[in-house]
């Protein structure tokens, strides 16, 4: 395996005096799918956040593309190339649909017409609904939307916090399927989700957060039939 | 020595006073400029009516004063409020404002007040009258802070909606903020005027309204003391610069500038925030003995909801049409459908946030109309969760129960005024009540912790708890399971279940299929605003408009087998059982969903469904 494209060695997160994520370590290759999961308060959101520069870790050092990115603010990390689709969806709700589109692409003036083009190619309803509100957009439309509002940006590393949540069945297929697509073209994808088994399914490679600290890791595959992670996390069949 | 700062200690007391009058307000999350409006009108108008004797011969002419500078504080406040206590943020700040001008340009041009040039007023004030005042003032506010209408007003500053569904009366706190705050700020004009023996319209201007909001923000907001610290740290430090002899000039008040930016910029709480605060507050109280017998529920089978034809449109598009629908106590009803299928705007007519545009409703014995007001909903015994949550996120887990728990507990307010024992006893009936609810969703632990710093999953069981605080009848949950894993949804699903066992109806929407199929005993399916299916869990997993519109490639057969299954197991086997939620997955293949979707992407009620917005 290459040099991973991003690796964390050591990371602690702090809230106060509360410890959200305790030495934890782990590496993303280029090109792969990763997920975290774990019960809620796990830390995964915690993770993601320090890497995105969301937050401030108090220990541990961030690498991306070999660089030390540790104490890089967001906006920095989005021009490299490590953007996040936040918790929530968080799309600019009184903003039009193409506005919330081409601030995603506010460190790319140069490519934005063509990458916003292409995200209408792969989103024709956005398209369609691109100069409504998009707080009027129903919630499947919404993370449709802040996922294309990231990929503007030309991620050479995508973070996908719980993109599934609060979804119709058939819309989460239609998430996961456009998560395949985003990896099928290169990009890096670290995911984190609630629901686990969908999540370890679709990725390459796993971690189990516990209460702030990875217990678990190995190929996404092995840890949907490990049966410590299917009694803490999957549930029985 | 002292002597020379009887002044100075004098007006530390007057400016903390006015600092309340911004604190009164502030605590109830307004914004208002009319304090000094208010303190001048009263100081003016007092002069009309102090006597130059005792009145009767025996109370003194200042206390008439008081009295009268108070009521007026009151009565104006109260009025102003009538038409701007719906304003919210900077459009009240800027109503407020302009009273403030008003009045000091209505009593320049007035002649009995003798315009610009100010008004002589007999020297009725000194030291220990300021000081007295100050400590009934502060008396006053710290009984409040503690007392069941201390929270609501916490409740309105952290989210007003969300207090709203908690059967408080938003509207009529507000202005019970306002009309506090209006008899602090004539208390304030009184007594300055009494204290400085003269008063000129123009002293009662715009600057000296920010003064005061600021000396209330710089002490903070959080706790009684802030206003005292404010004034103490304002008034002190040009005087300690003074003392130590550092030069006149702009000096003094730059460095008293950079100070004040100091505490704005790293005390997000004010001075106060830097008192440890303590922690008796929240502690929970686990003695079942403390807690009150609550009134029955009405027993299995009531019918509590019924719902003929309701509809809701927004300009030409229907978000819900023609739904027909009744819930009976002790049942769980689900209600699924694709995203902006009408779902939240169906709950929100049920529990009174908008108003249905055709059909009727009675829920609870209480018709919806348009002018039935979520408060009365919440007071009749229906409780809600919101699909956007909406917490009190600056108050402890322990403290957003005891909010919920608003319906079943008693106003201590003038019961703690007094010091009477009733007092005690109810707050820790509240508490107790409060702490039961935050142990049956399983955040004990969390009790203390502020409702903003824990995380997802819990901010949902918090909800849920605080919904349950109020006793209801009936429980309204928008999506609870949302940010669970299979096995937290587990342990909410066998939590509903017990809910209803007790007697509760549950009206639940959620996504979680395997977990709605577990849960529910009828389910009704909406699309477009309509209902396309309603039945028990094993019909609806087998119907094939179901599986069209909502399930897509996730229901399959399984779905429908484990629903028969489900439905005939063991209700404890079911829930040890975890449901997941997407049985086709296993395999390693992850459905696709490429052409999935039309129903939802075309969907005209998408561009609607308001959620939670208001």
């Amino acid at each position: 395996m290459s040099d991973p494209i991003l690796s964390v060695e050591g990371l602690q997160v702090n809230y106060g005096r509360v410890e959200a994520v305790r030495n934890v370590s782990f590496d993303v290759a280029a090109g792969a799918l990763v997920t975290l999961v774990g019960a809620n308060g796990a830390g995964k959101t915690s993770v993601l956040n320090a890497v995105s520069g969301l937050i401030r870790s108090r220990q541990g050092v961030i690498r991306f593309k070999g660089q030390d990115i540790t104490k890089w603010p967001a906006h920095r990390l989005v021009k490299a190339g490590l953007v996040q689709v936040p918790e929530g969806r968080e799309v600019l709700g009184t903003l039009t649909v193409a506005e919330n589109l081409s601030l995603g692409g506010w460190h790319r003036g140069s490519t934005l017409t063509k990458n916003v083009a292409r995200v209408y190619d792969r989103f024709p309803v956005l398209h369609e609904r691109r100069a409504l509100q998009a707080g009027a957009l129903s919630g499947g439309e919404q993370q449709m939307l802040a996922i294309a509002r990231a990929l503007i940006a030309e991620p050479e590393i995508l973070l996908l916090d719980e993109p599934s949540m609060g979804l119709a069945p058939k819309i989460v297929d239609e998430v996961f399927a456009v998560i395949e697509e985003i990896r099928l073209t290169g990009t890096t994808v670290v995911l984190v989700e609630q629901n686990a088994r969908r999540a370890l399914a679709a990725a390459d490679f796993g971690y189990v957060l516990e209460t702030g600290e990875i217990t678990h890791s190995g190929p996404a595959h092995e840890l949907l039939v490990d049966e410590k992670v299917i009694e803490a996390y999957l549930g029985l069949d | 020595m002292l002597l020379e700062y009887t002044s100075l200690i004098t007006l530390i007391a007057l400016t903390a006073i006015l600092a309340f009058s911004f604190y009164a307000v502030l605590i109830a999350g307004q914004l208002s400029l009319a304090q000094l409006g208010l303190a001048s009108l009263a100081a003016f108008t007092s002069s009309l009516v102090v006597p130059a004797e005792p009145l009767f011969g025996f109370i003194p002419p200042l206390a008439v004063g008081i009295v009268f500078g108070m009521s007026v504080g009151v009565i104006a406040a109260f009025i102003l409020g009538l038409p701007v206590i719906r304003l919210r943020g900077v459009f009240l700040a800027i109503a407020t404002l302009a009273f403030g001008e008003m009045v000091r340009i209505f009593l320049i041009n007035q002649t009995w007040t003798n315009g610009a040039q100010g008004m002589g007023f007999p020297k009725l004030v000194g030291i220990e009258i300021a000081w007295i005042a100050l400590v009934v003032v502060a008396y006053w506010f710290w009984r409040l802070s503690g007392s069941r209408m201390g929270r609501a007003f916490a409740a309105i500053r952290e989210d007003e909606l969300a207090a709203t569904t908690m059967g408080i009366d938003v509207a009529r706190y507000r202005m019970a903020s306002f009309v506090i705050a209006g008899a602090v700020a004539g208390l304030y004009g009184v007594l300055l005027a009494y204290f400085s023996r003269f008063a000129d319209p123009n002293e009662f201007s715009f600057t000296a309204a920010v003064d005061g909001l600021v000396t209330a923000v710089v002490g903070g907001v959080t706790l009684f003391v802030g206003p005292i610290l404010g004034s103490v740290f304002l008034s002190v430090l040009p005087e300690l610069q003074r003392v130590l002899g550092v030069n006149a000039g702009w000096i003094r008040p730059t460095i008293s500038g950079v100070l004040l930016l100091v505490v704005i910029l790293f005390l997000p709480g004010g001075l106060s925030g830097l008192i440890p605060r303590r922690k008796s507050a929240k502690r929970l109280i686990t003695d079942p003995a403390v807690r009150p017998d609550l009134p029955p529920l009405a027993s299995p089978g009531t019918e509590l909801v019924s719902l003929q034809g309701l509809g809701k449109s927004y300009g030409g598009v229907h978000a819900v049409r023609s739904v027909d629908l009744t819930v009976n106590a002790g049942e769980i009803l689900g209600l699924i459908g694709p995203n902006g299928a009408g779902k939240t705007t169906l709950v929100n007519m049920v529990t009174g946030l908008t108003p249905p545009s055709t059909g009727t409703g009675v829920v609870l014995g209480t018709s919806l109309t348009s002018g039935t007001k979520a408060h009365r909903l919440a007071q009749a015994g229906i409780a809600r969760t919101f699909q956007q949550i909406k917490l009190f996120n600056r108050l402890s887990a322990l403290e957003n129960v005891m909010v919920g728990g608003y319906r079943i507990t008693r106003d201590t307010m003038l019961r703690r005024l007094l010091f009477l024992p009733s007092a005690r006893r109810f707050e820790r009936e509240a508490v107790a009540m409060a702490s039961a609810q935050l142990i049956r969703v399983g955040l004990g632990d969390k009790a203390a912790t502020a409702a903003g710093d824990l995380s997802y999953g819990d901010q949902r069981r918090l909800e849920i708890a605080r919904a349950l605080a109020s006793h209801p009848s009936l429980l309204v949950l928008d999506e609870p399971a949302a940010g669970m894993n299979h096995v937290e949804a587990g342990l909410l699903s066998e939590l509903i279940r017990s809910l209803a066992t007790d007697g509760i109806a549950v009206l639940v929407i959620e996504h979680n299929v395997r977990m709605m199929l577990a849960t529910c005993d009828r389910i009704m399916v909406l699309n477009f605003g309509e209902v396309i299916a309603a039945g028990k869990p094993a019909d609806i997993a087998r119907d094939p408009n179901v599986l069209e519109a909502y399930l897509g490639s996730s229901g399959s057969d399984a779905d429908a087998d484990a629903a028969s299954e489900l439905a005939a197991a063991d209700l404890a086997a079911v829930t040890a059982e975890s449901p997941r939620e997407h049985p086709d997955v296993p395999d390693g293949t992850p459905a696709r969903g490429e052409a999935a979707g039309p129903g939802d992407q075309a969907n005209p009620s998408t561009a609607t469904e308001p959620e939670d917005n208001r």
